[in-house]
Parts: structure tokens; C-alpha cells; sequence
């Protein structure tokens, strides 16, 4: 459960060293760069799993989203907590990368029934996972602007507020995103009668 | 407080993320209204469940990969407003036939990177680029243009060449007075290589190109051109460049003005010298400044204004050249970059994003590759810009 829990509470040292980190990333080291992502690129890569269900894509685009982070490492002021800012373009990437997908697609494939997720289940599997498979599945299928504020939140443990600046939303607009995505989730896991 | 509208607050209160005042509402209907409060239940469960979805770890060799990709960039320099270019290794190949015209390549990138300030390019960058690459033809010899747009940034391109292929940024260019048996024309080019490596190798890069056509039914043997740049272009003022050529009346005759494009432009005198005559004339190199100055023959109805990048081989032996152009173009500046393929849009490059690139794989096939090396396949595309208006 560790890298589901916020990273704000990696305390102080913790943020002095990322301080420090920063300034050598700034200055060039790649290294230093390396080692500040080090802490960030699985909860990164769970982001993008999650919000785009497959394993290759989750790769590339969680990628492309830490060199564009990389890339972007001057503008970072510390006006915000890295963190924040880190996922504002983790973020923003993904919705990009989700768009260009979109268009290239036409459509997502989400028409396929939740239902086939069932038959691909293992047997051996015991419900909850099942259950949780299906759900992983559910977040995927939701609309990205929903998924991400899912994510963030019930995944990756952000605040209300952390989430407004990540998302560069209201706070209005974080609680009736997590509420429309939950809804939805319920309803989806109803229909399945899983819940 | 009515169920309904505890039931919109329930998601945030299970988060703690109601205000003092609210949350005490909330829990006072809750303790009075058995339906909300196993609704309450409900979503406590089902955000116990979601929380409880198990992460995924790495794939393997995510970090070695990433690594790879970001040493690449970092190569390219961090933060600096040059294009990062990321290579997977199908692209090798193509890296190699690039390598190939770097020096040629390299003045390209030089000539194209546009003034920082846009003080000489009068219009600003709409809130939106669209960059069309005309469709492709299939002869030899054929021209290939692709129109890029002013960007207040930088502009580039990287070119494959093999023999006899011409690569050149191009200008508006207008023409004044009429008394060569010539016909002087600057768009519609095509290029003639210099008859001799040497020449070719002291020619300057990036260059405005003049084509110079016989009015003359015969065919003119031993005509000197020479190109004299008075100003503003990267010649110091006063030097020149001399090609002798043998003029066929069915070949037009190309010359390549070095210009620098950050310069303003400046004039150039052309001097055409046989049968012991001499003609001259003067050409005035500039800016293209509105949205209207971009080549008259574009087909496109829509003002179009930018530099064209243009693509000629000469390599007769080849029929069938629509694989070969473009290699790889960038781009870099303010504004959206689309590109569309017959199919539709595929690419949609927002502000922060920086980059596109066309690079033809070994086999010769076009790809659009954005992100880093992602790509999809074209076999037809097109690249246009957007009306500026």
C-alpha cells in the first residue's frame, strides 16, 4: 500500500533532499533527476495503467510524461510542492496522449461489456480480486477528466485540494468529479451485480 | 437538509472534505434518515474497494528504457529551446541516411531558426498552426513543398539526401525588370545541381531559390550566372558566387542565393553572361511579411505564409520517389501543430508539446512519430496551414 499513500508525508528530509536534487537536475545532472523520479515512476506508471488499462500504453505514456516533466524541470519555481507540479504535467501529458488516442481510435472501445472481464477472470482468483480486476477495469472505461480525479484521489490518496491544483480545477469541480466517477462506478459494479 | 442533497454531499463527507458547517448537517440528517446513512455505508465500502485495487509494478526494464530516452534528451539539451529528438531503433537507419546531409542539414538549421523577437516577421502566431505536406506525387523529379508557418521559435528540418537531391528554404522573391532572354521566375523551382562537387560544397546553405528559364527556343551553351549579393544575406557584401552551366531550353536553370533569413533579406544581382553578352538583373530578396507573400503558385486558396521547405530529386532512376520526403521535420514555437492524414487528424501537438517529426523508416515508408517514437504509418499525408485569418 506504500505508494498509494500521498507523497507529503515523505517529511521534511525528505523535501530538503528533493530541494537539493532539483537545484542539480536544474544545473543538469541527470542522475539527480533520476533518483528524484525513482520515488514517483511507480505511482506514475499506476496512474497511467489505470487510467488506460493496458500495460504498453501505460508505459509509454507514464514515459513520455517524465521526460516532458524532465524537460520541463526549469519552470518548476517551488511556488507548489513538486509533487504537485510533477503530476499537473503527468497529468496534463495523459490527457493529451488520451485525446491524440481518442482521435486516432474514433472511439475507445468502450462499449465492451464489463461482463467479458468475467469470462477472462481466473478461476482461481478469489472474488475480491475479481472484484477489484472489474473495478480496475470500471476506471478505465470512465470518462479520462473522471478516471484521473478517481485516480488521484481513491488511488494515489491526494487531497481535494492537491487534486484542484493538479487538475487546475475548482474545488467545486474535484468534489462533483469524485462524486459523478464513484456514481458511476457503483452503478457499473450494480449492473454486474458486484456490489 | 433533504436526502437528495446529502446524497451529493456523502462522496466528499466520506473524504473529510466538507466544511465544519456542513459536515454537522450532514451528520445530523444522517442520524435520523436510515436510507442516507446506508447509502453512506455503501460508498464507504465501495471507496474501501477502489482504495484497495492493487497497483501494478514496473514492467521490466521500464527504468532502463526511460533512462535511455532520457539521456537522448538530455543530449539535446535540457531546457534549451532546441527540439528533443528521441530515437527507438528503427529509426536508426534513417538516423544514418540524415547523418548523411547533417552539413547541409546544419546550415538548414541554422538559416531556418527565426529572430527570437518576431520584430521582422510582422504577424504574430495565430493561437493555432496546421502544417499540410502537399500530396505526393509520383515521378521523379517531382517538387515537394512543405509550407511552415512563422513560428516566434525555432523552425528546422533534417533531410535524407541521396544523390542529386536538392533541399532548399525558400523565399518570396520579386523580381524587377525584364530584359533577359530569360525568364526569371522564383517559384515553381527546380534545381539544377551545380555541375561540380566543388561548387556545390562552397555553396552556402539555405537558400532562396531563382529559377531561371529560357525565353529562347534554343538551347544556350556556356552561360555564366553569377550571384552578387549587395546586403543582408550571408555573403559579405560584394562576394559571389559563379556556376557555369550549359542551359537547356527544356531544363530551367536554378540558382541558389544564400539568404540569410533573419536578416530581412536584401537584393541580389544576377548577372547571365553568353555570346559575349551580358544581362543583369536584379533581384530583391525579403521577408515575406504578410500572410499573402508566400509563393503564388500555391494551389491552396487560403493565404498561406511561411517558409516552404521543398524537396526535389533529380535521381531519374527513381519513379516512384513518394516514400522519400520529408525525412523528418520539426517544429517549435507558439500554437497547436496539426497534422492530418487522409484518415483524419492524428495529431494534435499543443503548445507545450514542441515537436512533430516525419521520418521515413529503412523500407522507405513515411512515418509520423510524435511522443517519443511513437508513431503510426502514413503512406499519404498532408500537411497544410492553417487560413492565418
Amino acid at each position: 500500500l506504500d505508494f498509494f499513500s500521498s507523497s507529503k508525508d515523505g517529511g521534511e528530509l525528505l523535501k530538503e533532499k528533493e530541494k537539493e536534487l532539483i537545484k542539480k537536475v536544474k544545473e543538469g545532472d541527470l542522475s539527480a533527476f533520476e533518483e528524484i523520479i525513482s520515488n514517483y515512476e511507480e505511482k506514475i506508471y499506476n496512474f497511467a495503467f489505470h487510467l488506460v488499462g493496458n500495460e504498453q500504453d501505460a508505459k509509454d505514456i507514464a514515459q513520455e510524461a517524465i521526460i516532458k516533466a524532465y524537460l520541463s524541470i526549469k519552470s518548476f519555481r517551488g511556488r507548489a510542492a513538486f509533487s504537485t507540479w510533477l503530476y499537473r504535467i503527468i497529468s496534463n501529458t495523459f490527457q493529451d496522449e488520451l485525446k491524440k488516442a481518442y482521435r486516432r481510435h474514433e472511439v475507445l472501445d468502450n462499449s465492451l461489456p464489463l461482463q467479458s472481464a468475467r469470462k477472462n477472470f481466473v478461476e482461481d482468483s478469489s472474488e475480491k480480486d475479481y472484484l477489484h480486476q472489474v473495478i480496475s477495469k470500471a476506471i478505465s472505461k470512465l470518462s479520462p477528466r473522471l478516471s484521473r480525479v478517481l485516480i488521484l484521489r481513491d488511488l494515489q490518496s491526494f487531497s481535494y485540494q492537491e487534486i484542484a491544483e493538479i487538475e487546475r480545477i475548482s474545488l467545486g469541480t474535484v468534489k462533483s468529479r469524485v462524486f459523478r466517477a464513484r456514481e458511476i462506478l457503483r452503478k457499473r459494479l450494480k449492473e454486474d451485480e458486484l456490489f | 437538509m433533504r436526502c437528495s442533497k446529502v446524497k451529493r454531499l456523502l462522496s466528499s463527507y466520506v473524504d473529510g472534505e466538507l466544511k465544519e458547517g456542513l459536515r454537522l448537517k450532514v451528520e445530523e440528517h444522517l442520524s435520523s434518515c436510515s436510507g442516507c446513512a446506508q447509502e453512506l455505508k455503501d460508498l464507504q465500502a465501495l471507496v474501501r474497494e477502489i482504495s484497495e485495487v492493487r497497483g501494478v509494478s514496473l514492467p521490466l526494464g521500464f527504468s532502463t528504457s526511460l533512462h535511455q530516452k532520457l539521456l537522448v534528451a538530455s543530449e539535446k539539451g535540457l531546457g534549451s529551446p532546441l527540439l528533443i529528438f528521441r530515437l527507438r531503433p528503427i529509426f536508426t537507419a534513417s538516423l544514418l541516411l540524415v547523418v548523411g546531409v547533417s552539413l547541409l542539414a546544419a546550415g538548414l538549421f541554422y538559416q531556418w531558426r527565426l529572430p527570437s523577437t518576431p520584430t521582422t516577421i510582422s504577424h504574430q502566431s495565430s493561437d493555432r498552426r496546421d502544417i499540410l505536406v502537399p500530396h505526393q506525387s509520383t515521378k521523379a523529379s517531382d517538387r515537394r513543398d512543405i509550407l511552415v508557418p512563422h513560428h516566434p521559435g525555432v523552425v528546422s528540418a533534417t533531410l535524407p539526401k541521396s544523390r542529386g537531391d536538392k533541399y532548399f528554404a525558400r523565399q518570396r522573391v520579386t523580381q524587377q525588370g525584364d530584359r533577359l532572354p530569360l525568364k526569371a521566375k522564383e517559384t515553381r523551382s527546380e534545381v539544377l545541381q551545380p555541375s561540380s562537387e566543388s561548387s556545390s560544397s562552397s555553396l552556402p546553405r539555405g537558400e532562396v531559390v531563382l529559377r531561371l528559364s529560357l525565353k529562347s527556343k534554343e538551347d544556350l551553351k556556356g552561360v555564366k550566372v553569377e550571384v552578387r549579393l549587395s546586403q543582408g544575406a550571408c555573403f559579405a557584401e560584394g562576394e559571389s558566387a559563379t556556376w557555369e552551366e550549359d542551359l537547356k531550353k527544356d531544363i530551367p536553370l536554378s540558382l541558389l542565393i544564400p539568404l540569410n533569413l533573419s536578416s530581412g533579406g536584401g537584393e541580389a544581382k544576377v548577372k547571365v553572361c553568353f555570346d559575349n553578352q551580358e544581362l543583369v538583373r536584379e533581384i530583391k530578396l525579403s521577408l515575406p511579411e504578410q500572410a499573402q507573400s508566400l509563393p503564388e503558385d500555391s494551389s491552396d486558396d487560403n493565404p498561406q505564409s511561411g517558409f516552404v521547405l521543398s524537396f526535389v530529386s533529380l535521381d531519374k532512376s527513381i519513379d516512384n520517389i513518394r516514400d522519400r520526403f520529408p525525412s523528418k521535420v520539426e517544429f517549435e514555437g507558439e500554437g497547436d501543430l496539426s497534422i492530418f492524414l487522409d484518415s483524419g487528424l492524428v495529431y494534435l501537438a499543443p503548445l507545450t508539446f514542441k515537436r512533430a517529426c516525419l521520418m521515413p523508416n529503412p523500407e522507405g515508408e513515411l512515418s509520423l512519430c510524435y511522443a517519443q517514437g511513437k508513431r503510426c504509418d502514413i503512406t499519404d499525408f498532408q500537411m497544410v496551414t492553417a487560413n492565418q485569418n
